[in-house]
């Protein structure tokens, strides 16, 4: 026989070949030698593999030995603790000041989270119809829960059950916040496509108007809520009106407070009360009177009119040529104080330019001018020492995510690898969650859930650069193990994302802007698998 | 070694847990967890490319074994059955990525196997360590890293890993052979850190 193959050998050793193949194979492998030392060395070779590959080598601490499911997962507890101090904090510093800046300037109602939702005439359409609503949406919300996790229960998909508890809410959201206001006594219109309500015409009770064009002349004895594209109110509405329009104009009564989101509010008629606007452009004509407060942010503001209390304001150019009652606190750009402006309390201005005031222009007290600059200030100390604290402390933010919670902070890093997809996740994460989020809020049963995914946002919101610096010291460093490892690479990467975070002219804002997105995406992701992973391990007791 | 099967040798707790966790008992389940997840970790971890990879396999084909216990035959042995759902899962996400599979495919069958020196092969042998061993697999194309990890690690039979792979029968030894050539030439000429205690004796 001449000498076998390589082939032969190995099917031989496996014991693949034939009876008769085998023992020729046997024969000449022990009279050959060097056939012989072939077969022992593809022996070897096999026993060598075996032990090599069967070699019980480290396996991640997760898969070793399992978390206890019942334990508290004290990880997330502290992080979403920390993120609590972190909104607290924002509260405190930014929202809280705010909302005393309101007060001061006359506008009711305490609390901004009260004011937004449930005060004033937004909660009194809800009030007849709440306890009823309530009831069918936690009776709705628990029934499918139910029913939605029995199914789940063993296949272990938390996401659905996530989504399962969201669905509902969804569904009943827009019964909720349509159907209550048709719920009560109130009148609904759909214009066709306008909508007037004739002079001489009256509405006993509050009015829902959804037209292009809607035009009051007659008497509303309740709250005007319109959504249109243009409405005139020339008439006499002896609640509040509540607008979200392209353009409104007042030229009529409005008894109550006007608030409006539209691009152009016109006002040459009389407010009994305050006015809050958000828009473009906002006019109190010459004729046109609050008696209350007005607060406004918009790009242009001219103000020629009365008003009776005080004037908080915020815009670019900002005109006042008429008589505030109390004080003024402006923000913007450009003040122009006409030769009709009246100021009866302080005013204070924020601006980027000084004030301009012509003559014939009444203060009780001169202008309390502070400058405002353009930009970072690239020649301050200050501002460097405050990129350095920035770093810092988004430095330390991902340090304390690490050393609580290293398992998602790999899976965050990890899937901010997949750029696109993270990109593309973190789009939509970050403008559904606050969405679903506010839904969650307003649909009642869900006011804790939905602030703690609030809370959970403004989290990931921020730590969106942790993950991103993090893979970029990767990829400048190579891959690395270990906490100290990651530690080097999330604190260069947080220094090139910073640095590039400063540059001007806009670059800077999308660096920032996509580091965001990207982040959120890695940490959306994340948040799946690791939910996904607790669903395959964990006792359904713990989920 | 411990990832070897024992065919219907299981012994009664295993048993007792995989009826339980069947059930929906979570504490039964929790054991068969923490009982095999080494196990098919380090199944993963030799099959797939990366660690991360190797992480989130096992993670998923414990997630799919959830839902797929019921479909496990009892009589027949629990490993060898772990073995193919990670195997089938593995080879699945390996396949879809495409990787490296215009190598595997095409030129890798036809190439002719260059006869080996049996003195040269001992010597390699001698010089590489378990780890180093584990490490090279990272390099080598997805269907030999698949072959010798469910031929070397999971003990499968030539029946087993046709099905696996979708090859012929006739055809496993070829694949089998094929790889580890393909091992063997990235120690001769692979990546430095696998050469280290070689770089002066060899050649």
């Amino acid at each position: 026989m001449n000498h076998c193959d390589e082939m032969t050998v190995f099917l031989y050793l496996d014991g693949e070949l034939e009876g008769v193949q085998a023992a020729e194979v046997q024969a000449h492998t022990s009279a050959c030698a060097e056939c012989g030392a072939l077969l022992a060395s593809l022996k070897n070779e096999m026993r060598w593999l075996e032990g090599s590959l069967q070699e019980k080598d480290a396996v991640p601490a997760r898969f070793a030995a399992p978390a206890k499911t019942s334990n508290v997962p004290w990880g997330w507890v502290t992080v979403l603790a920390m993120a609590a101090a972190g909104i607290y904090t924002v509260w405190n510093g930014i929202v809280e000041p705010f909302e005393q800046q309101l007060n001061q300037s006359g506008f009711s109602g305490g609390n901004l989270m009260t004011m937004l939702f449930f005060s004033g005439a937004f909660w009194k359409g809800w009030t007849s119809v709440l306890s009823f609503f309530e009831f069918f949406t936690v009776a709705a919300f628990a029934i499918l829960m139910l029913a939605l996790l029995q199914r789940y229960w063993r296949r272990g998909a938390a996401v659905g059950i996530v989504l399962a508890g969201i669905a509902p809410v969804l569904l009943l959201a827009p019964f909720l916040l349509l159907g209550a206001p048709a719920a009560h006594a109130g009148e609904v219109v759909h214009g066709n496509p306008s909508y007037t309500l004739a002079a001489g015409k009256t509405v006993n009770t509050d009015l829902f108007v959804f037209a292009d064009f809607a035009r009051i002349d007659g008497t509303v004895n309740g709250d005007v809520f319109v959504w249109s594209n243009e409405v005139e109110i020339n008439g006499h509405v002896t609640g509040d009106v509540f607008s979200f329009c392209h353009e409104v104009r007042i030229h009529g009564q409005v008894d109550g407070n006007v608030r409006d989101w539209s691009q152009t509010l016109a006002i040459s008629g009389t407010v009994g009360r305050n006015v809050l606007a958000a828009g473009q452009d906002v006019r109190l004509g010459e004729k046109g009177k609050v008696n209350g407060s007005f607060t406004l942010a918009a790009h242009d503001a001219e103000l020629s009119g009365q008003i009776g209390r005080d004037l908080m304001a915020s815009g670019h150019v900002l005109t006042i040529d008429g008589p505030v009652g109390g004080n003024a606190m402006l923000k913007g750009g450009y003040l122009d104080l006409g030769p009709d402006a009246n100021m009866n309390g302080t005013t204070s201005y924020h601006g980027l330019h000084p004030a301009t005031v012509e003559s014939g222009a009444k203060l009780a007290s001169p202008i309390v001018f502070t400058q405002l600059k353009q930009g970072p200030k690239y020649s301050s100390g200050r501002y460097w020492w405050h990129r350095v604290l920035f770093w810092g402390a988004a430095f330390l933010f991902g340090l304390v995510l690490l050393l609580l919670a290293p398992g998602f902070f790999a899976d965050g890093v990890r899937a901010s690898r997949k750029f696109l997809p993270s990109l593309g996740v973190g789009v939509v994460a970050m403008i559904a969650t606050p969405i679903v989020a506010v839904i969650v809020c307003v649909t009642v049963v869900g006011l804790g859930v939905g602030i703690a995914t609030l809370l959970v946002y403004a989290m990931a919101l921020y730590a969106a650069q942790v993950f991103v610096g993090t893979w970029l010291g990767g990829v400048l460093l190579g891959p690395g193990e270990g906490t100290g490892a990651l530690l080097g690479r999330l604190a260069l990467g947080l220094v090139i994302l910073h640095a590039l975070e400063m540059v001007p002219y806009h670059a800077g804002f999308i660096v920032k802007l996509v580091v965001l997105w990207w982040g959120m995406g890695a940490i959306a992701i994340a948040i799946y698998r690791h939910i996904r992973r607790v669903a395959a391990v964990a006792t359904p007791a713990a989920l | 070694m411990q990832p070897k099967m024992e065919p219907g040798g299981q012994d009664a707790g295993l048993a007792d847990a995989i009826a339980r966790a069947r059930e929906g008992d979570s504490e039964a389940w929790a054991q068969l967890y923490r009982q095999f997840a080494p196990v098919i970790f380090r199944f993963c971890r030799r099959a797939m490319p990366t660690r991360e990879d190797a992480e989130d396999a096992t993670s998923e084909v414990f997630a799919k074994l959830r839902g797929r216990l019921e479909q496990y035959d009892a009589s027949r042995p629990f490993n060898a059955w772990l073995y193919r759902v990670a195997a089938n899962h593995c080879w699945d996400m390996l396949r879809r990525r495409r990787v490296r599979q215009d190598l595997e495919t095409g030129d890798i069958e036809t190439m002719p196997l260059e006869h080996p020196d049996p003195g040269q092969l001992e010597r390699l042998l001698e010089e590489h360590s378990c780890e180093q061993v584990r490490k090279a697999l990272e390099q080598l194309s997805s269907r030999a890293r698949m072959a010798l990890t469910l031929r070397y690690y999971s003990d499968m039979s030539y029946d087993e890993i046709a099905e696996t792979l979708g090859v012929r029968r006739a055809f496993v030894g070829v694949l089998l052979l094929r790889a580890r050539h393909e091992l063997r030439r990235v120690f001769e000429q692979g990546a430095p850190e696998l050469r280290t205690s070689a770089t002066g004796s060899k050649r």
